[in-house]
């Protein structure tokens, strides 16, 4: 197994991962967007509404908006040993405001200063002169597989890593202009600029007319491109996706040392 | 979480039903219990997708398959592990 990190910032990650089973790939890049949890807002109470805005629209607005997640301090409910919530397993955010004003994001006022949402100019809604909104909201752990607002990872995706060959070129140049990456150029022969863009279309290989240029893909090696939302760091959350997977692995472990 | 049972077991067969789990583990299960040679046929089904629970179904040669079932589940824990510290690592 090999891992090539090509990009990794807060939000964004790329790496090239070779060696493991697409299975294994694939593992991966589910458990980051269904099995990491993060937090986001579960329970609505609506003490005042007289916005345009049904109370219901106004709470599924709320839990889409992503929530900054420290996961070392918090606990999924259905783990927590609390009767009805404590402050490990849940945070109440508390909006109160009056219009005329757009409501953001950033008017939320979290009980725990870590927990704020991770951009603060998500309008919620638009008040007019004398609408007001009085809620508060609490925020719980979840999974992006029991609802989208729990998902950490948006743009997470991997291919198979781009071979490109070329052999006997005649310089007509026919694949450089047809390639939708812009990945060739023609010097003495064309010359792949950028190997890791190829998209795996083949139309290079379709336009060449002396089959100089051979376009495959390394089944054991995968290209990762993965965005988190904000919620935690990208690196934090690709670690954490390996720890499901390996939770669930133990956890199958355990359970068949009981049965021999 | 893995929370199981046994719905089928002889010598040489298993058929385990994984409650609550999805293609994120079984399909990672499965690939890892096929590099074990001693497996003759490994694979799973969802009878009902997103409703039911998927079911295992393993057959060795001669080992036992809870046996196969465990090495599985341990190469794929080591699999994460070598994988974070590798990422960890290149991440510097």
């Amino acid at each position: 197994m090999n891992v090539d990190v090509i990009e990794l910032s807060e939000s964004r990650a790329q790496f090239v991962l070779s060696g493991v089973s697409s299975a294994f790939a694939n593992a991966l890049r589910r458990s980051m967007m269904a099995e990491v949890p993060s937090l986001a807002i579960d329970d609505v109470n609506i003490y005042e509404n007289t916005s345009v805005l049904y109370d219901e629209v106004l709470a599924l607005r709320l839990g889409l908006i992503p929530l900054r997640t420290d996961l070392d301090l918090y606990v999924l409910r259905s783990e927590c040993k609390c009767e009805d919530g404590c402050p490990r397993c849940q945070v109440s955010l508390t909006l109160s405001v009056e219009g005329p004003k757009t409501v953001y994001s950033g008017d939320l006022q979290s009980s725990d200063p870590k927990v704020v949402p991770t951009e603060t100019d998500i309008p919620i809604v638009k008040l007019k002169k004398d609408q007001k909104l009085v809620l508060e909201a609490i925020a719980r752990l979840g999974k992006g597989k029991d609802h989208a607002k729990w998902q950490p990872a948006v743009a997470c995706g991997y291919k198979n890593l781009p071979k490109i060959v070329i052999s006997g070129c005649d310089r007509c140049g026919a694949c450089v202009d047809v390639c939708p990456k812009n990945i060739l150029k023609l010097n003495e022969t064309v010359v792949v600029k950028d190997e890791i863009k190829c998209s795996l279309c083949h139309l290079c290989e379709k336009a060449c007319e002396s089959g100089a240029i051979k376009i495959s893909a390394d089944p054991a090696s995968f290209v990762f491109s993965v965005e988190a939302d904000g919620s935690m760091p990208c690196m934090e959350m690709v670690l954490r996706a390996a720890d499901e997977i390996k939770k669930k692995a133990k956890a199958l472990t355990k359970s068949l040392s009981g049965v021999t | 979480m893995g929370e199981i049972k046994i719905l089928r077991k002889t010598k040489q067969e298993l058929e385990l039903e994984l409650k609550g789990e999805d293609h994120t583990f079984l399909n990672a299960l499965k690939s890892a219990l096929l590099q074990n040679e001693g497996v003759k046929i490994a694979t799973y089904d969802i009878e009902y997708p997103g409703i039911s629970d998927p079911v295992l179904y393993v057959r060795t040669k001669d080992t036992d398959p809870i046996e196969a079932l465990k090495d599985a589940s341990a190469l794929l824990s080591k699999q994460c592990d070598e994988f974070k510290r590798k990422f960890k690592k290149k991440a510097q």
